[in-house]
C-alpha cells in the first residue's frame, strides 16, 4: 500500500473526506514511518500556532477625509507608545514591555486563544 | 442574536475586528514590524477602497483574498530592489544534529527560531501554513484567498510542515 503523503497533514487538519481518513487510519496502523511523520507534522504544526498573536498601531483609524499614509503612521507611532505602556499597566506586567516594544509598532501577546483564535 | 451572515460595513470596523489577525499574518510574513505595519495599512486601504463594491458572500474570503493580493504585490515589489536581503537559512537550526524528541518540543517554543525557519520557507508554503495555522483558515479559505486548487493548498502546508520540521529538528 502506498503512503498516504500529503493526505496526512490535511488528516491532522480535519481536511480530508471519510473515505480519506479511513485510508489514513488504516495505513497508519501498520506503517512505523508515516506513524514517525505524523508526530513530526504534529510538532511542526504545534511550533506554528504557539506563535502569538501580535497587536499593532497600524490599525488606528484615521479620520474619513483620509489622511496620507505617512501622517497615519506618525499617529500610529504615537499610539503604540501609548498602547504598548496602557497594556502593561493594565495587564500589571510591566515587564512584558522591552524597549524595542516602544520602538517598534507591535507587541506580542501572549497566546492565540487570549488572541481570540480558534485552537 | 448577532447575523452570522453580517460584514463588516466600515474599513473602521474591519480594523477593529479583523486588524489583529492581518497584522499577526503580515508580520510572520515578512518577519519585521515595520514591513508588517505597512503591509496591513496597505490591505486596509484596499479594504476602504473596496468596500462599497462588496458583494454577500464571505467576507472572510474577500478580506484574505485582498490580504494575499497585498502581499504578493508587495513581495513583487521588493524581489524588484535587489538590496533588500532575503531571509536568512536558517543554517544553525538545519546543521544541528537532532536533539531527543522532549528537547525538540523545548526548542520549537522559541518564538525567534520558528519565524526564521518561516521566513526561509518558499512564500507560497510560508503563506499556506500562516494562514491556517495562525489565522485559522480553512483549506477551502485558504484556496480562495490565494486562487489555487484545494490540492494545491494541501500540497503546500504539508510541504511546508515538513521542511519546517527538518529545520527545527
Amino acid at each position: 500500500m502506498s503512503h498516504p503523503g500529503e493526505l496526512l497533514s490535511a488528516w491532522l487538519d480535519g481536511e480530508v473526506t471519510p473515505d480519506e481518513s479511513d485510508l489514513v487510519r488504516l495505513h497508519l496502523g501498520t506503517c512505523d514511518d508515516c506513524r514517525r511523520e505524523i508526530g513530526d507534522l504534529v510538532a511542526a504544526r504545534r511550533a506554528v500556532r504557539s506563535l502569538p498573536m501580535l497587536e499593532s498601531s497600524a490599525f488606528v483609524v484615521p479620520p474619513r477625509s483620509g489622511a496620507a499614509p505617512s501622517r497615519w503612521r506618525a499617529v500610529a507611532a504615537v499610539a503604540a507608545t501609548v498602547a504598548v505602556l496602557g497594556a502593561g499597566v493594565l495587564l500589571g506586567r510591566p515587564d512584558h514591555v522591552t524597549a524595542d516594544e516602544l520602538i517598534v509598532p507591535h507587541v506580542e501577546l501572549s497566546s492565540r486563544t487570549q488572541a481570540g483564535v480558534a485552537p | 442574536m448577532e447575523d452570522p451572515d453580517r460584514h463588516p460595513t466600515t474599513w473602521e470596523e474591519v480594523a477593529r475586528t479583523h486588524g489583529r489577525r492581518i497584522y499577526t499574518f503580515a508580520y510572520r510574513l515578512t518577519g519585521d514590524p515595520h514591513d508588517a505595519a505597512d503591509l496591513a495599512q496597505e490591505v486596509l486601504m484596499r479594504v476602504r477602497r473596496g468596500l462599497d463594491g462588496f458583494t454577500p458572500g464571505s467576507f472572510e474570503a474577500w478580506l484574505w483574498r485582498i490580504t494575499h493580493n497585498a502581499f504578493v504585490d508587495e513581495h513583487r515589489r521588493r524581489k524588484r530592489r535587489p538590496s533588500v536581503p532575503l531571509p536568512d537559512e536558517p543554517d544553525r537550526l538545519a546543521q544541528a544534529a537532532s536533539p531527543p524528541p522532549d528537547e525538540v518540543l523545548a526548542s520549537i517554543r522559541l518564538g525567534d527560531d520558528v519565524q526564521k525557519a518561516l521566513l526561509a520557507l518558499p512564500p507560497d508554503f510560508r503563506e499556506a501554513i500562516v494562514m491556517c495555522d495562525v489565522v485559522g483558515l480553512s483549506y477551502q479559505e485558504i484556496a480562495e484567498a490565494t486562487g489555487v486548487p484545494i490540492g494545491t493548498v494541501r500540497s503546500r502546508i504539508h510541504r511546508g510542515r515538513r521542511q519546517l520540521r527538518e529545520w527545527l529538528g
